[in-house]
């Protein structure tokens, strides 16, 4: 094959076999284990902390307040896992001054975005899915925690915060191609996650500031995927499927813009 | 002729470059968010808040809730993230673009060379911990309810031994890994878990002394006793963060070794 005739399906191909895995096996063991954790260890809180956390993200009972939980098992090692690879895409290449030997080969810059950044995102869902079967089975086997989630709304709410993490992480791709440290890059990412956290830890301090705005606590509050949780059981699986083709999206419009600038 | 100077000199000089550097700005910026963004937060906490805080430190003072917030939503954050992107350079980012080579070629070994790095990258750490207590001491006391400037300063300087700690640990463990990105990701996750577990023993008082092996406990000890601090509160942890810091930095200088260029 002449190497100006591969296309971005052989360019997939070739970074997915050489795509990390140990990372991101690491990180879906620290979901799982985080899971086991909050479903063996939770429980044993004094009843005053079970409270206050069932009270301030108005949940009705002791499984609200394990599956909370669960859901930042599931979300924090699936971001940050991504966050990682994100330095494999440009960022790290840059560096190390590889990005223009990389891109003087026959290749389109938006094709090795892609390449890079697709699996990568692939390996997060995967962490993010894992994760979420996990704490769908703790949901299963935990008797006794009361009946306001069930397995299934877990395993929705799961999928719902790993299709979120895939698509933030996919749009960081386009703010990537245009840094040169790698590392304000995943002071940035950090950024965000927290920007997508601090509505939740707002609800706990200032509930009042949510008050007679339901519709927007809905859309900014992780807790809500529980109150919602009959919606969170085809919610999550959609958001998941419509996340990979924004995924890819992203990816592109990241790549074009590595093309466009002077990111060089 | 390598002596003591010229490493003091050297470490100033990484800090100083450290402090220009954008991700330094980044994170100097979101310190001030958290600092202007808090008394917000605080403004009109429910009465289940301040109950549950209250029976937890055994003060119900407005200023326990504000130190709570603050230390365990502020402060434990930013000492599990800013240290790993701070220190995730340390002697990898010089191997990956190929100045370790270079820096072979000069009188200093590597063990000597990771000291260095790593206790520049302290050094930031603490200017942007400072800064952002200082700024504080300006802001809070007009915004929050029963502020107390002292006891807010001393509970802090514990906190920053935590901080300096955060930073040897990260940097020991990315050296450790020999990846930086692996490296930044499993120090994130363990100082995550550090930090998610730090106050657990105040809220599950039997567990309290098995909590003391976690040096970001230790760090918020000051919670447990804010109505009277004093160097019988305060000296005995920094003591042993102290020591518990000197070790990591240590073991990372003992690792550094092996890094080729």
């Amino acid at each position: 094959m002449r190497p100006d005739t591969l296309t971005l399906a052989d360019h997939l191909r070739r970074e997915w076999r050489i795509t990390p895995r140990r990372g991101p096996t690491i990180m879906a063991l620290v979901g799982v284990l985080s899971v086991a954790f909050t479903h063996l260890v939770l429980p044993l809180f004094p009843e005053r902390a079970i409270l206050f956390m069932q009270r301030g993200f108005r949940l009705e009972d002791l499984a609200g307040v394990l599956v909370l939980n669960d859901l930042m098992a599931i979300y924090f090692p699936t971001f940050f896992v991504g966050l990682a690879g994100s330095l494999g895409v440009v960022l790290m290449s840059r560096e190390e001054h590889r990005l223009e030997i990389l891109l003087a080969k026959p290749v389109r810059a938006a094709d090795l975005i892609a390449a890079r950044a697709l699996p990568m995102l692939a390996m997060t869902a995967g962490v993010g899915v894992a994760t979420s079967l996990a704490a769908a089975i703790a949901m299963t086997l935990h008797a006794g925690i009361g009946e306001s989630v069930t397995a299934i709304g877990t395993l929705g709410a799961g999928l719902f915060l790993t299709a979120l993490a895939v698509v933030l992480l996919a749009a960081l791709q386009i703010l990537f191609v245009r840094l040169r440290d790698p590392f304000t890059g995943i002071l940035l990412g950090s950024a965000v996650w927290f920007m997508t956290s601090i509505p939740t830890a707002a609800l706990l301090y200032r509930p009042d500031a949510f008050a007679g705005r339901e519709a927007l606590t809905d859309l900014v509050v992780v807790p809500s995927l529980l109150w919602h949780e009959a919606a969170a059981v085809w919610l999550g699986p959609l958001a998941l499927l419509v996340a990979a083709p924004l995924a890819v999206l992203l990816t592109r419009v990241a790549g074009r813009t590595l093309e466009r600038g002077d990111a060089l | 002729m390598i002596g003591k100077i010229p490493m003091v000199r050297l470490t100033l000089l990484d800090l100083r470059a450290t402090l220009r550097e954008r991700k330094t700005w980044l994170a100097a910026a979101m310190m001030i968010y958290a600092v202007l963004s808090i008394p917000v937060l605080l403004a009109n906490p429910p009465e289940h808040v301040r109950e549950a805080i209250g029976a937890w430190f055994s003060d119900d003072d407005p200023f326990a809730l504000f130190m709570f917030v603050w230390i365990d939503l502020v402060m434990n954050k930013a000492v599990a993230f800013i240290p790993v992107i701070l220190a995730a350079g340390v002697v990898l980012r010089e191997r990956d673009t190929g100045v370790l080579a270079i820096l072979a070629a000069k009188p200093i070994t590597m063990s000597r060379y990771f000291v260095i790095r790593t206790l520049s990258a302290i050094g930031v750490m603490l200017t942007l911990y400072v800064g952002t207590q200082l700024l504080g001491l300006l802001w809070f006391p007009s915004r929050i309810p029963g502020f107390r400037a002292g006891d807010f300063l001393a509970a802090m300087s514990l906190h920053a031994f935590a901080a300096a700690f955060a930073t040897a640990f990260a940097a020991t463990l990315i050296v450790a890994v020999g990846r930086r990105g692996a490296g930044a990701l499993l120090a994130l996750v363990v100082l995550g878990i550090l930090v998610g577990m730090a106050l657990v023993g105040f809220y599950q008082p039997a567990w309290y002394t098995w909590t003391l092996a976690n040096p970001l406990t230790l760090g918020a000890l000051s919670m447990r006793a804010l109505g009277h601090l004093g160097p019988g509160v305060l000296l005995p942890p920094m003591l042993a963060l102290s020591v518990i810091t000197a070790l990591t930095i240590a073991v990372g200088a003992r690792v550094a070794r092996r890094v080729e260029a």
